[in-house]
């Protein structure tokens, strides 16, 4: 393996590979940046560059895309609470914060590290374990799928600070939501109102750049004095000592995690970072300041949503399947270079193979080295005048989802999300929870049918599948988990309240 | 336990009723049902939004007793006006092109602002365009109509 | 590359400035008078797409304006046909017909916002390539009659993966099942890549695949070829047999041409029959299509119309009695 890996490098570290690598990072992350704009859009936008490229330089060059576009967009969540993908979603939650105390060097900087670290570690994970990983997402059934699904809904419902209930109703809502469209198995359009755009569902970029984005500068415009408090705060650009000690075991279990989830086709990414952000809820000693701007919900997120991304190129690589939308992508760039991925890839073109495992290494460094530096900058942005800067950000908004399908309507649907997000915001309605039952909530409804179709209608078969009754299991333990502190928490209100 | 209205919860509670109502109407109008094995496409919308109208009423009961907690001032003038940016934006981008909408969407969103200062309003249109020229139009070439005779 | 990027904003600054001259160049009555869309109603990336971008690209050059290709994905391919069908029919606006929009759309969307055959005028044809069975490496089933032997001897038969509630193959494998007397169960999933990943894993049994997306599969070994659903045996595939070999008279091909909205002016519509066919006789472009999967089929705009028509026969009834209908 140490061999291919050489070899791989000897490929990947060209002059030509090298620029290729960089250029693709350094748009990615530009592109990434701007709010709407999230991997799938940038990779979509700028897969025309590489059309004239020989393939190992395209291949190369698109990694390093989709890693700058995934950072950029956790830049964007971070400093202006604008996520464009789910996984962005949860850096959202402490890192929006973070930035609002003033702290938003320091939460930049862990998600480069974080997302650097995770990366190596998962590239080697890919390289060494590959093909040996494929076995793992081929052993998982419809069953299995609807059990994982399952326990990511129940543990995304503790996510959220305040009112528990609220938080699951806002979750099932969401899974609500996500029905509307085309039904998967009968082909019949649920709750579309005989509107063609919504026959493919509502969009995740429009929802979440409305509930998120929108809603903040509402509520920004309507509080004057905590924008200009947001402004006079001096931030520093680099972690303290304490912080290092803080971010390192969150990191390590982050990676870990979302190097396994990652290898599940479909929902990797969400998965990955929305558990390992839990994990960290649940065993932090700083829970108290989690929601509130704690580092750790910063760290260990961004480092399993890396570590996934890495893995997620596992089944492309080794069955030639995509694992998500952005693998899609990959997949039809390597068509249009004539080459079809798969197995014999490894065979018949090993600079491809080992090339494009350096390059994730060389793409992930890149990352760090491009994005460092800029931190400063990023921060310096924050320091814009506010009534210059929202209307950009509204404009970049619309520019960027009415590009996602070169259609209006998705720009409506942010309308009315802004107004949702902000009604949500006066009630005390957590929206992420809303986001992830969104996602989680049409993947379950497909697996759980098919399960029960191909199991002839026996229910048993969630518990029969070791995978499955596994997940349920932990399902039930989370569930137990959650109802127990606010049990507890309930008794003392209520003692309280007399 | 004395009743102490709390008015987020109770509002919170009947929205998430009205809404699974809503849906939930629709969907035995229009959705069959189907059976455990056979699941027909109004199964999981049924599950769905029975389990929501029923976290809905828990939410509204549970919201009589554990108040006060008073819906804050609704800023609908800064809220109307952001939505009504945008949605100028979708409205006009196609038919008047990416030039005129972009100002549009600029030049109504800074109303919000309780000082409108036109220079400054004037300068960020004009830095907008050029920025977002360079970007989407030249860099990215996104399929967008620039002038309102482009297309 | 930076010489690829230079050559990608020049074509756009020759677009912009086309854009620009837009009002001057009309009143010339030319034609082309500016830089002409494709409308591809799929999502980018896609074989589909890249075939369509290989035409659009040498289409350009021929023309003397460029032809951009534009994405409107969404809604079975509805979505970017419907926009076509309201463009101005001024030779400046093409979209991408195909068997989803064009041959099936008609039955199953019971109110679709055009009309497949009278908003459209139908140009030339691109490309055909059939469907094929495949089963998991595993399954025991070694050739279709296997299949059927198999598929009777179960009460409720067996399953098959497909791509998607009402897609062409989610058609043909009933058609089949009908035609071999056979109970064939549709499980659905969202694309056919999450359905080949479940035949490989042995989930479902059977799938239904273009051949083009599944050939990789099969030559890998991770699945195996039982029939194809073409006139004659695939030259990719001489040892899999076609369904009428095997005793199921049914002939199947997934295709994709060029069309225009109705009205535009005929001279335009032969100008272009003419230079897509020569395109698709030069060598690289065969090449390509080979390596793709995709069959090339020479038709004049009447042989094409005629196609589409004949087509969205064959694909009504097979719509209606599989009771897969949208509003």
């Amino acid at each position: 393996m140490l061999e291919n890996l050489i070899y791989g490098f000897t490929v990947a570290a060209t002059f030509q590979n090298l620029s290729a690598c960089f250029i693709g990072a350094l748009l990615g992350t530009a592109i990434g940046v701007l709010p709407g704009i999230g991997p799938v859009a940038t990779i979509s936008l700028l897969l025309p560059l590489t059309f004239g490229m020989p393939p190992t330089t395209a291949i190369i060059m698109l990694a390093g895309i989709y890693y700058g576009a995934q950072y950029g967009g956790s830049t964007t969540s971070i400093l202006m609470n604008l996520p464009g993908e789910v996984s962005s979603v949860i850096t959202t939650l402490d890192g929006y914060q973070m930035a609002k105390n003033g702290q938003a060097g320091p939460a930049l900087a862990v998600a480069a590290i974080g997302s650097f670290i995770a990366g190596c570690t998962a590239t080697i994970l890919v390289a060494a374990l590959g093909p040996m990983l494929t076995a793992v997402a081929l052993s998982f059934g419809p069953a299995d799928y609807f059990s994982l699904m399952l326990l990511g809904l129940i543990v995304s419902a503790v996510l959220s600070e305040g009112n528990v209930v609220k938080s699951i109703a806002m979750m099932v809502a969401g899974v609500g939501l996500g029905l509307v469209g085309t039904d998967v198995q009968t082909g019949q359009q649920r709750f579309t109102f005989d509107i063609p755009e919504l026959s493919d569902g509502i969009g995740f970029a429009p929802m979440a750049m409305g509930m998120f984005g929108i809603a903040e500068i509402i509520r920004n415009l309507e509080m004057p004095e905590v924008r200009a408090a947001l402004k006079t705060k001096i931030s520093r650009l680099w972690l303290t000592k304490e912080e290092w000690k803080r971010v390192a075991a969150p990191i390590a279990r982050g990676t870990t995690l979302g190097s396994i989830v990652g290898i599940l086709p479909g929902g990797g990414a969400a998965l990955s970072s929305m558990g390992a952000y839990t994990l960290e809820r649940r065993i932090s000693r700083n829970k108290h300041l989690f929601g509130k701007g704690a580092i750790e919900g910063v760290a260990a997120p961004e480092s399993a949503n890396n570590a996934a991304a890495q893995t997620s190129f596992i089944p492309l690589l080794t069955l030639g399947i995509p694992a998500n939308a952005v693998m899609a992508l990959m997949v039809g760039a390597l068509i249009i270079q004539g080459i079809q991925p798969g197995p014999r890839m490894i065979e018949a073109q090993p600079d491809l193979f080992w090339g494009l495992i350096a390059s994730m290494w060389i793409g992930n460094l890149m990352l760090v080295i491009i994005n460092l530096p800029m931190i400063g900058m990023w921060v310096r942005l924050l320091k814009v005048p506010y009534d210059l800067m929202y209307p950009a950000i509204l404009i970049f908004c619309a520019i960027g989802v009415y590009s996602l399908n070169n259609n209006s309507f998705d720009v409506y649907v942010t309308v009315v999300f802004g107004f949702l997000g902000y009604l949500f915001s006066k009630i005390g309605c957590p929206p992420a929870p809303m986001l992830i039952g969104f996602v989680l909530g049409p993947m379950m409804e497909e697996h759980l049918r098919r399960a029960m179709l191909l199991s002839r209608g026996n229910p048993m078969v969630f518990l029969e599948r070791p995978i499955s009754a596994t997940l349920l299991a932990l399902a039930v333990i989370a569930v137990v988990a959650m109802a127990l502190p606010s049990i507890r928490k309930s008794k003392d209100e209520a003692l309280a309240g007399g | 336990m004395r009743l102490r209205p709390d008015a987020q919860d109770i509002f919170a509670g009947v929205m998430f009723i009205a809404f699974a109502g809503v849906m939930l109407y629709l969907n035995f109008e229009s959705h069959p049902i189907g059976t455990a094995r056979r699941m027909g496409s109004g199964y999981m919308p049924m599950l769905t939004f029975g389990i929501l109208a029923a976290l809905g009423v828990a939410i509204l009961v549970s919201g009589l007793f554990t108040g006060p907690e008073p819906i804050g001032r609704f800023a609908w003038r800064d809220m109307g006006l952001i939505l009504l940016a945008l949605t100028v934006y979708g409205l006009t981008v196609e038919r008047l092109g990416f030039v005129v909408s972009l100002a549009l969407c600029i030049g109504i969103a800074s109303v919000a602002e309780k000082v409108w200062k036109p220079l400054r309003v004037f300068g960020l249109i004009a830095f907008m365009l050029a920025l977002c020229w360079v970007l989407f139009i030249w860099y990215l070439d996104i399929r967008i109509p620039v002038f309102p005779w482009s297309r | 590359m930076s010489e690829r990027m230079r050559l990608a904003r020049r074509t756009v600054l020759t677009v912009l400035g086309a854009a620009l001259a837009a009002p001057a160049t009309l009143r010339a009555q030319s034609w082309p008078s500016g830089p002409i869309r494709l409308i591809v109603p799929f999502a980018p990336g896609g074989t589909t797409d890249v075939m369509a971008r290989l035409v659009a690209d040498r289409l350009g050059p021929r023309l003397g304006q460029p032809v951009i290709a534009e994405n409107r994905a969404g809604a079975g391919a509805t979505i970017g046909s419907a926009i076509a069908a309201q463009a101005a029919p001024d030779g400046q606006t093409l979209v991408m017909s195909n068997i989803a929009s064009h041959g099936i759309a008609p039955t199953l969307y019971r109110s679709l916002r055009y009309d497949a055959m009278k908003d459209f005028v139908h140009i030339a044809l691109v490309t055909r390539n059939p469907s094929v069975m495949v089963a998991h490496a595993g399954f025991e089933a070694r050739s279709f009659a296997d299949v059927v032997r198999i598929a009777k001897a179960r009460p409720d038969g067996l399953d098959f993966g497909v791509s998607g509630a009402g897609s062409s193959n989610h058609l043909l494998g009933l058609r089949i099942a009908q035609a071999a007397g056979i109970r064939l169960n549709p499980i659905f999933y969202r694309g056919a890549g999450p359905a080949m990943t479940d035949t490989i894993a042995g989930v479902v049994p059977l799938m239904f695949d273009g051949l083009p997306s599944a050939s990789a599969h099969i030559r890998g070994g991770r699945v195996r070829a039982l029939a194809t659903s073409g006139s004659e045996r695939s030259p990719a595939f001489p040892d899999v047999p076609t369904f009428r070999e095997v005793g199921v008279d049914i002939v199947s091909y997934q295709w994709f041409g060029i069309s225009a909205p109705a009205g535009t002016p005929a001279a335009i519509v032969a100008r272009l029959n003419r230079e897509i066919r020569e395109i698709l006789k030069e060598p690289e472009v065969v090449a390509r299509f080979d390596q793709l999967g995709g069959g090339i089929v020479d038709m004049t705009p009447e042989q094409y119309s005629a196609f589409v028509a004949e087509e969205i026969a064959v694909w009504a009834p097979v719509v209606r009695a599989s009771g897969a209908t949208v509003e």
